[in-house]
This record gives C-alpha cells, structure tokens and sequence, in this order.
C-alpha cells in the first residue's frame, strides 16, 4: 500500500507549517522524507495516520485515510516521538495494550522486545530508559503488527552506531518484502544510504522527489583542492582547458576544481610552469547540496513574499 | 536476521471490547489508580467513621428535616471527587503525556477510544461506589454499636435504595461527567475544578438570586439528580425532583456533555 499526499496544507495561524504537498512514497521502497527543522515532517505524518486534521487536501494510504483502518496496528506501523511514551509503564505493559486493542497475542510484545534488542530490559519502567532505548521500543510498537506500511519520524535520532545500522537492515529489508516504508530526517547523509527515494521539503513545501541515485547525479561532481605559487595564472589555464575554478573567498589560496582530472590539473599546471604544492580530492558534502536546496527555497519564498 | 512475520489466527477486526481491555491495562499500569480508589474509600469511610462517631445518635438523627439517612452519606461527596480525579486524569493525561499519538494510532476511531473509556469509567465507578456504600454501612453501624445506639434497619427499602443508589450513581455520573470534561481542557485538574463548579456554584448563587431561581435550578444540578434519585431528597424541598425526572435529568447531563467532548474530540488535533 503506497502513502500519498496530495495537495496537503496545514496551517497554524500564519503558519504554512504545510504548503501545498504532494507525493507518494511508493511500495517496496524506502522513501526518505527530509526536510530542515521546521520543515514540516512531523506535521505530515501526523496528518498521515490522522492526528492531525489538514487544512485542506488530503493524506491516505493504500487510498484509504486512516480512520478507515479498522485495525491500523496490523496495516500501518507508527513512530512518532519517542520521548513521548508512558514513563510510568514499564515497556512491556506498554506493548502489551498496544497488542491488546489490535487483538495481537500478548507474546507478541516480548517477540518484538528481543527484536528490537531491548530483551532484557522488558518490565524495566519507560522513565528509566535512555533516548537511544525509547528510540528502539518506539520501533517495537511501530513493528509490533507486523505491518505492511511503516511511517517513522527520525527513527535513527539517538541511536548508536549499530543501532543505525540496525534500523538501516530493517528498513531495507522490510522493503524488499515489499513493504513501504517512510522515514524522516534532518540529515541527507544519513538517509541517502538507505532510501530508494527521496522527498526533500522545506518550509512546507516540495523541492525534490525523485530517486536517490538521480538526486545524487544532480549533486555537482568532486571537487580538487590546489594550493600554488600562483592561484591567478592556474586558474585563468584551467579555466581555458573548460574547468571550473572557485575559490572560498577573494584572499584564499586554495582553488576548487571542478570538471578535470587530478592528471589533466597536474599537466596545466606544467604547461603553465605553475608550481603545485597540494592537489588533493574534495567529496562532494551532500549536506552542502541540501543546504543550497532548502536555502534556494529560502530566497524563492524571500521573493514571492515581496 | 529480521524476522517480522507475526503468526495470528484468522484476523478479526478487533471490536470495541478489544479497546476496553487495552484501555484497562493502560488505567491499572499507572501507580496511581489503585493509590487514588484507595484514597477514595478511605476518605469516605473514614469521614463516616468520624461523624458517626463524634457526631453520634444526633447527627443520625438527621438534621434540618433532611433525609433520615442523608448524614451517613456526607462522606461519599468527598470520595466522588476523588473519583473525579482520577477520571479525568485517564483521560488528561492522555493528553499531557502525548499517548493521545499511541493511543490513536492502536484505534483509529475516536468514538470507541472515548467509550471504552467512559464504559470503564462508569462501571468501575459504580462497583467501587457499591463498595463504598456498603463500608460506610458497615463502619455507622460499627459506630451505633459502640455507642450503645440503635442500628439502622439495613433491610429498609430506603436505606436499601440509598446505598444501591447513592455513592455508585454518583462516582458514576460525576466521574464519566470529569472524564468528558478532561476531553474539552486536556487537563485532569481544569476537568475536576469545573465540575466542582457546575456542582455548587448555581447552589451558592442560590442565596443572592431569590426564592423562584432557587426552587428551579439548583435542583436540575447532577449533584442534586444524583440525592433525588437516590431518595435523599425530602419531597417539597428546594432539591428534590421525583426520580423519574431525575434520571431523565442526569441523562440529559450526561449526553449533552457526551456530544460536546465527542464532536471536541473528532474535530480538535490530536
Ligand atoms: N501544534 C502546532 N501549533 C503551532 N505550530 C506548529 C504546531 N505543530 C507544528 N507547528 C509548526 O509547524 C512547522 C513545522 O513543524 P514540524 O514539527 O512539522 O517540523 P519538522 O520538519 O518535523 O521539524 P524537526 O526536524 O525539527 O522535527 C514549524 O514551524 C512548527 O513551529
Ligand atoms: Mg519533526
């Protein structure tokens, strides 16, 4: 069952907290929702699964709305905030009415507890949990029916290493049985590993849905670093031979490269009796490229407000 | 290895009972409930212990013309609102705590989450009431004992009338009408202070608005309902009401307020 969103606004007061959005994240795929703080993430999943009431357009899933689901636990697997679960209930008494409203077997919930790697921790109270911990239980109840749709808000946040990998291989697999799976993030890098696709927001409103492999082709190539005796004269040869030479500011040193060769960089260099004292590959910062997207939305909104 | 498959029996939707149960578990995996049905009887039985036996033959002798029995009764108002309390913290902290997301999330309509609760709320109310009315009998007559006084006829059908009624209906009506109020203020204590007021501020006002406003309204209030219904009230007074009218009152409370918190709930973000 996919998740689509349709020309979906909420608005708080002034707030546009969303604007006009559409996509879907289809079945058997990883869709990763990302979004700046503030962007509007929470704020659509919540309307996803019915907390929430859009202002207008609408949210559903498998083209149902949420209120639908007779036995949402069953079809739709939910993390919302972690931090927001019962501190007073030890976790698996928590599961457990949680199972017992969707009519799952009581066992369920210490299955799922080993699952998640909170096995031994099961009739601990929730208060005594650390985010990471809360992060993994939240998870239990999300998987606790078995679900074949799952919308999680940052599950990673607070995780551990392993954790993340953890929830990267459950996320994955999950899909692969042809599940969809949602997940939200503030972080590119830390979504881009895992999601098929990717949604990226800001302010409300939609900058990108397209695959991740065509948002990273879309990410302009690696950079070269070059430090020389004389910035001016290799950039000017280089700029001849059609790359692309930036420098961070006016004063700096070091140019950045863009469009040639570490080698071909190496031979203008020697063509021009420049002498390279560094010449060093930059990766491309996907973070970077999620900043000039949302900070382009930025100017856009700057200008059709005026 | 991720194993998901969860191995169910064929898969009926789960009805509203299935909500019931896990609205239970959720009441008693708090601390605080047993704490507050303890603290419930205590004040009650205790408050009755203390007039029966400082008060003794004159204060059963029901004072100011009132109902015979009414005095052994004056401890339930306190225990009823101690069950107010924690009904409207069942359903408050729902909302200060976030599980309102949980909660929703398990059971997608909002009508079956608020009737399981109020079902619960009702019928725990009145068991414990039934419980409570009974104690109460058993520590006045404890104290007449002791004093060498008569005992009450507990076969009298209107002592009978009084305790199947009286503290049962009330932590009843009163604790669902505290639940359905947490639902407008998301808050247990706003819930409580609000119904404290519907229940006595007209009665005070009673005193300033003269003779025709005090023989009307102050017994439509569910306190009052709640006396007449249990045959507290003595007929002709400013508060009685025959119990035909009374429980038609105590219904009209109780769905008037019901359709509000529904219609507050469905249409308000979680
Ligand atoms: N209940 C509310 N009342 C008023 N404004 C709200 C409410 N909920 C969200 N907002 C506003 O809506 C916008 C989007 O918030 P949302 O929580 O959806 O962002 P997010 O993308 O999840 O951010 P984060 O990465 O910080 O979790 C924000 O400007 C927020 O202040
Ligand atoms: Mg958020």
């Amino acid at each position: 069952m996919s998740i689509e969103v349709a020309a979906l606004v909420k608005t708080y007061g002034e707030v546009r907290a969303v604007d006009n959005l559409t996509f879907t994240a289809p079945s058997g795929k990883v869709t990763g929702f990302l979004g700046p703080n503030g962007a509007g993430k929470s704020t659509t999943m919540r309307m996803i699964i019915g907390l929430d009431h859009p202002t207008s357009g609408c949210a559903t899933i498998g083209g149902r709305p949420f209120s639908d689901f007779t036995n949402p636990v069953r079809e739709v697997g939910v993390l919302l905030d972690a931090a927001s679960a019962p501190s007073r209930m030890s976790a698996r008494t928590h599961l457990r009415w949680i199972a017992q409203a969707a009519r799952i077997p009581r066992d369920r919930a210490d299955e799922v507890m080993e699952l998640v790697g909170l096995g031994s921790a099961a009739s601990r109270r929730i208060g005594s949990f650390s985010l990471g911990m809360r992060q993994r239980l939240g998870i239990a109840v999300a998987i606790l029916g078995d679900p074949g749709t799952i919308l999680l808000d940052e599950p990673v946040n607070g995780l551990d290493p392993e954790g993340i990998r953890w929830v990267r291989d459950l996320m994955r697999s999950m899909a692969d049985e042809g599940r969809t799976v949602l997940i939200s993030s503030h972080l590119m890098s830390e979504t881009q590993q895992v999601a098929d696709r990717v949604v990226v927001i800001a302010r409300g409103r939609l900058l990108r849905d397209m695959p991740t492999k065509e948002l990273m082709s879309n990410v302009p190539g690696d950079d070269t670093r070059v430090r020389c005796n004389d910035p001016g004269a290799l950039s000017r040869a280089l700029e001849r031979h059609g790359a692309r030479v930036r420098r961070e500011d006016s004063a700096a040193v070091d140019l950045f490269v863009r469009g040639v060769t570490p080698e071909t960089i190496g031979e203008i260099a020697l063509q021009s009796h420049v002498v390279i004292h560094l010449l060093t590959p930059v990766a491309a910062d996907l973070e970077d490229v999620f900043m000039q997207l949302t900070s382009a939305e930025n100017l856009q909104t700057g200008r059709t407000a005026e | 290895m991720i194993a998901t498959a969860l191995n169910v029996h064929a898969d009926a939707p789960p009805r509203i009972t299935a909500t019931i149960r896990s609205e239970w578990t959720k009441l008693w995996a708090v601390p605080s409930t047993p704490v507050l049905i303890v603290i419930t009887g205590v004040l009650t039985m205790g408050f009755t212990a203390l007039i029966t036996v400082f008060g003794g033959d004159a204060a059963i002798a029901a004072p100011h013309g009132e109902s015979q029995y009414q005095t052994i009764f004056y401890g339930s108002a306190l225990g009823v609102f101690a069950y107010a309390f924690l009904t409207a913290g069942f359903m408050g902290s729902v909302y200060r705590s976030g599980m309102i997301a949980y909660t929703l999330t398990a059971t997608s309509s909002r009508t079956k989450v608020l009737l399981s609760k109020l079902i619960i709320v009702a019928v725990l109310g009145y068991a414990a009431g039934l419980m409570i009315s009974l104690g109460n009998l058993a520590v006045t007559q404890g104290g007449l004992t002791a004093a060498g006084l008569p005992l009450l006829d507990p076969m009298a059908p209107s002592l009978v009338r009084a305790i199947v009624v009286f503290t049962g209906a009330g932590m009843m009506v009163q604790g669902l009408l505290a639940c359905m109020l947490a639902v407008l203020f998301r808050n247990a204590t706003a819930a409580v202070i609000s119904l404290v007021l519907v229940n006595t501020l007209p009665v005070v006002a009673a005193q300033f608005l003269g003779e025709s406003y005090a023989m009307s309204i102050p017994r439509l209030l569910p306190g009052s309902l709640l006396e007449s219904l249990a045959g507290l009230s003595v007929p002709g007074s400013a508060g009685y009401l025959p119990w035909g009218w009374a429980m038609i009152g105590l219904i009209t409370w109780l769905s008037a307020i019901f359709s509000v918190s529904l219609i507050v709930m469905r249409k308000r973000d979680a």
